[in-house]
């Protein structure tokens, strides 16, 4: 081909390209463009960025808090907590030693502070540790805890942990206790729409002031709320209409490696339990919503957890554009993580 | 002499690449189905491109093997690194978390290696495209001539 040739064609097909994806861009679903079903009461309380922790490398993640201290882990480092205080200034590191006489699935391990108890469990082998943030001793304990894949504290002697059953490969809640009986499994909780593993995923917390346990659904509008031997006290709705999950599961292999096979809509992106209520991080917009509004900020809608009743919601700016991948309550603020940052908002009326 | 070795590497490059990507999106089929379908771009199309996409390849690959279709088979190359390219830049800028499902050892490349990786194929195929002139016309014409 001749130069001028050359050119010619390799001009039109870049523009046929750009043209070309410009049409599939045009065509494509974009979840929050549309609208949902839903309204929001905004009130008047305003978040305001009062301090920020720049955190230098990545796989942080909230541990725990007290207070006055905010505890943060880190997945590549399972003995190591940063401590920082509420204006996020007297950060600490603090270094505790786990026995490494056996072999454990330590990537897999998770930390949980609840002054002055640490916790690291890891649910494959499974091992389970305890300590205390004075002599930073870790010492192994729940010998008779099974598999599990995400585990929450609810008192030095007993966890509410989410497993999955053998037979039909389905997320299952149960408790795990030190005394007997050492396991207590409560398979009506979570409650299978699509696969029963990806469609029934979401978020354990533990509110120490009521007792109350909740599980919030990530794909669906619903939580539950559950006492301390997980028994069902009742199910609530959220204030999106999405009643059942969209989204979709492809069997890849006939040794049952399962994936998304497409882009699932993410319903609720988080969420915390603070003095009976439930502070829930919202993936969808609603319908009286600014797209820009939605767009800059993250919002998070509040629940009356015993009447059962939504509240209102709060945005929180976003920080360099970024959305919160975890946050905690505590007293008039919230401390949110993003990916590098720990940001303390004050939520005032 | 060398022009012809130059768009020979390069035929033979590409047939190793698309060879490549197409049998092991073939072999991994579910999975190649699956990864497409979670980019929100294309998972409408997630069902007929899992199975065209390798298809084109193989054929594009066959062309590059014939003298006679080298020419359609380098535009074709062109054409289809340029929709990949493209594709790569559109996912990075708008979700960047997406997998990539080109298989094998191009999986594991970040997507800054890929980019670069595509764009080096890009070049290859003007390369091809410019240096290939169909030399047994040229010969058969002078003979013709001759007599």
């Amino acid at each position: 081909m001749t130069p001028s040739q050359l050119f010619k064609f390799a001009t039109i097909c870049i523009v046929g390209s750009i043209l070309f994806l410009a049409l599939l861009y045009a065509f494509m679903d974009k979840p929050n463009e549309q609208t949902n079903g839903f309204h929001r009461e905004f009130s008047s309380t305003e978040a305001v960025l009062e301090s920020t922790l720049h955190l230098k490398y990545d796989g942080y993640y909230l541990v725990g808090n007290t207070e006055n201290h905010i505890y943060i882990g880190n997945i590549s480092v399972p003995s190591y907590i940063l401590s920082t205080g509420i204006n996020a200034t007297d950060t600490q590191s603090i270094s505790v030693k786990i026995p490494t006489t056996e072999k454990w699935a330590w990537k897999s391990a998770r930390m949980s502070v609840d002054s002055p108890f640490v916790y690291i469990t890891e649910g494959i082998t499974p091992k389970l540790f305890i300590g205390n943030l004075t002599d930073k001793e870790m010492v192994p304990f729940m010998k008779r805890s099974s598999y599990f894949t995400h585990s929450l504290n609810i008192s030095p002697t007993s966890f509410a942990v989410r497993s999955v059953t053998a037979k039909t490969r389905e997320n299952i809640l149960m408790k795990i206790s030190l005394d007997s009986p050492f396991l207590e499994k409560n398979p009506e909780a979570l409650q299978k729409q699509v696969d029963g593993l990806f469609c029934t995923d979401g978020w354990l917390k533990y509110d120490k002031q009521t007792g109350g346990i909740v599980y919030l659904y990530a794909y669906r509008n619903e939580y539950i709320a559950l006492d301390t031997n997980l028994n069902i006290q009742f199910r609530a709705n959220t204030i999106d209409t999405n009643t059942t999950a969209k989204i979709t599961i492809a069997n890849t292999t006939d040794k049952g490696n399962y994936i998304f096979s497409s882009p699932p809509t993410f319903v609720n992106a988080g969420c915390d339990i603070y003095e009976g209520r439930l502070y829930i991080l919202s993936a969808l917009r609603a319908d009286n919503e600014k797209k820009t509004s939605f767009r800059k900020n993250n919002t998070i809608d509040v629940y009356s957890i015993k009447q059962k009743k939504y509240l209102g919601s709060i945005y929180i700016p976003r920080y360099n554009g970024q959305s919160i991948r975890e946050f905690i309550v505590l007293n008039r603020r919230i401390v949110a993580l993003y990916e590098h940052y720990l940001c303390i908002y004050n939520i005032t009326a | 002499m060398t022009k012809r070795w130059i768009v020979e590497i390069i035929c033979i490059l590409f047939i190793f690449l698309f060879v490549y990507t197409a049998v092991s999106k073939f072999i991994d089929y579910r999975n190649f189905r699956a990864i497409i379908g979670q980019s929100p771009l294309i998972t409408k199309l997630s069902g007929p491109l899992s199975f065209i996409v390798p298809l084109i390849e193989i054929v594009i690959s066959v062309m590059l093997c014939l003298p006679k279709f080298r020419r359609w088979g380098l535009m074709s190359s062109f054409i289809l690194m340029i929709l990949f390219t493209s594709y790569i830049v559109m996912l990075v800028t708008f979700s960047p978390h997406v997998p990539c499902s080109c298989g094998g050892v191009i999986s594991a490349m970040s997507w800054q290696q890929h980019i670069i990786f595509n764009l080096v194929f890009v070049i290859l195929a003007l390369v091809g495209l410019y240096y290939h002139d169909k030399p047994e016309n040229k010969f058969n014409k002078k003979i013709l001539t001759k007599a």
